[in-house]
């Protein structure tokens, strides 16, 4: 007994070694235990999914503005697991979207994109820069009314910032149409920007550590446990969206009429809606780089090297200020009639 | 030596395996093949076929849940193969159809998806100049009938997550 014993602990040992799993057994903060500080890695859990559902749903998506729907009905009437994959894909960018900016909200009031971690919450400002690029471009992607809304909005916005904007319009090359490009945007150009800005991202909190304030314990944890307990939640969460996407699948709209405006966008984006309606399309040109340019010049602004309890409170307020704005905004435009934008 | 000499084998039965599979996807002999799996309501499709008996009269059938029309019917050669082009009904409905050709006791089915017409490249490049008629914020809808079991698997997947991940949050480092 004792030898089988010794057998499988030599076993045990040597695959530690060989995966190399020593090095997950470092000190990290007791306070990075709790519930917020998983909010980062659940948005990576549902990266991961949507990489995964995504290249799925490659293998039977259309990228031509006469081919995309049919490609989209294909797969949810028709593909093996294919409606599946769509509901989980749509679900998982909707908790990506949900888990980051509670994960931004979190660093914000820790103070965490302080001096030294500057460049870890400009990378954190950039991925989340990526992903609603992704969601956006992903929405234009069924050419249902919907999407190609969407698309209608995106020219005008991408004229209404002239030189800047001719790459996203009809202008740019007649040879390839716009869907095609933003299919090419969704499914190589933004992955690869998000994954080397995560790449990124991960080696600097190695490097500089997680954020403490004076009085907590920063050797309390380690980062094995930590793994544990973030994969158990990664396992939920997608437990939890194979759930939602079996209770709740994602619609698709009929194929689009061109020049009419009678749908909303889905619930990332349905506060742009509530400016857009009083102030046009310059709104919607100049919101998500106003936010974008906000969050960017934070740790320029706060330069304390040292953080205090006023401090944390004057964060809790402006980021309640922040969610109560957004959730009225969206309520807002969830609620009035629909409104034509773009003087079609 | 003997692992290469193994691994070769491996590769060899593999191919064996994929070659009688492709034969036998084609049941007996009967297949039809379409020009295009997506189609537009209206449009023409190009449609060939093999295997359906001998100089037999055969019988080309769209069908789906909620729709069901014959397209065409055609007489086989010797050898039971036929090429034809068949319209698809303007009234079809957007969906997932089966394109059935039957001689006698032979079928031979394949996939169809029938969409609406969209709008052409005039309108997609300029949207501005185009008539709001029909355009309609609802859902469409569609047949989400998934596979034997996909469901219950789907469910089955779920549970064992969650399972696996109390046991993950339980356990000891």
């Amino acid at each position: 007994m004792q030898i089988e014993d010794q057998a499988i602990g030599r076993k045990t040992t040597r695959l530690t070694d060989r995966l190399a799993l020593h090095g997950l057994d470092y000190a990290i903060p007791t306070v990075a235990t709790r519930l917020p500080y998983f909010l980062g890695a659940m948005t990576l859990t549902a990266i991961v999914i949507l990489a995964a559902t995504g290249a799925y749903l490659a293998q039977f998506y259309q990228p031509s503005p006469f081919g995309a729907h049919a490609s989209v009905v294909y797969i949810i009437e028709v593909a093996p697991f294919g409606d599946l994959a769509r509901n989980l894909h749509w679900w998982a960018a909707n908790a990506v979207v949900a888990s980051i900016l509670l994960h931004l909200t979190w660093v914000f009031y820790r103070g965490s994109y302080r001096v030294p971690r500057e460049l870890t919450w400009w990378v954190g400002v950039g991925m989340l820069g990526c992903l609603f690029l992704l969601f956006f471009t992903g929405t234009t992607l069924p050419n249902d009314q919907e999407g190609f809304e969407a698309l209608a909005h995106n020219l005008a916005a991408a004229e209404w910032m002239g030189p800047l904007g001719v790459v996203l319009t009809h202008a740019f090359t007649r040879s390839t149409p716009l869907l095609a490009r933003l299919y090419a945007l969704h499914i190589s150009v933004l992955p690869l920007a998000l994954f080397a800005l995560l790449g990124v991202h991960l080696y600097l909190i190695r490097y500089l550590g997680i954020h403490t304030h004076p009085g907590e314990e920063r050797h309390g944890a380690t980062f094995r446990k930590h793994l544990q307990r973030m994969t158990a939640y990664g396992l939920w969460l997608v437990a939890g969206l194979i759930v939602v996407s079996l209770v709740w699948p994602r619609e698709l709209g009929y194929p689009a009429v061109a020049g009419a405006e009678v749908t909303k966008p889905p619930l990332p984006f349905l506060w742009l809606v509530a400016l857009e309606n009083q102030w046009g399309i310059t709104a919607l040109a100049l919101s998500m780089p106003v936010i974008f340019l906000m969050l960017a010049a934070l740790p320029l602004v706060d330069r304390r090297a040292v953080d205090s309890r006023r401090g944390m409170r004057w964060r809790a307020g402006g980021a309640l200020l922040a969610w109560t704005v957004l959730i009225a905004l969206t309520l807002i435009a969830a609620l009035v009639p629909q409104q034509q934008h773009l003087g079609m | 030596m003997m692992r290469k000499r193994s691994g070769v084998l491996v590769v060899i039965v593999t191919m064996a395996f994929l070659v009688v599979g492709q034969s036998s996807a084609s049941g007996h002999g009967a297949a039809i093949r379409l020009a295009a799996t997506v189609v537009t309501a209206g449009d023409s499709l190009a449609l060939t076929g093999e295997g359906l008996g001998e100089s037999a009269d055969i019988t080309l059938v769209l069908e789906s849940a909620s729709f069901e029309t014959v397209l065409a019917a055609v007489r086989g050669d010797d050898h039971g193969r036929f090429a034809t082009v068949v319209r698809i009904p303007p009234e079809a409905p957007p969906g997932a159809y089966r394109v059935v050709a039957t001689a006698g006791d032979d079928t031979a089915t394949a996939d169809l998806v029938v969409t609406r017409a969209t709008a052409d490249e005039k309108e997609l490049s300029d949207p501005g100049q185009q008539t709001l008629d029909g355009a309609r914020a609802d859902a469409l809808e569609l047949d989400r009938r998934r596979l034997p079991g996909e469901a219950g698997l789907a469910w089955g997947v779920a549970l064992l997550l969650v399972v696996l991940g109390l046991w993950l949050s339980r356990k000891r480092e």
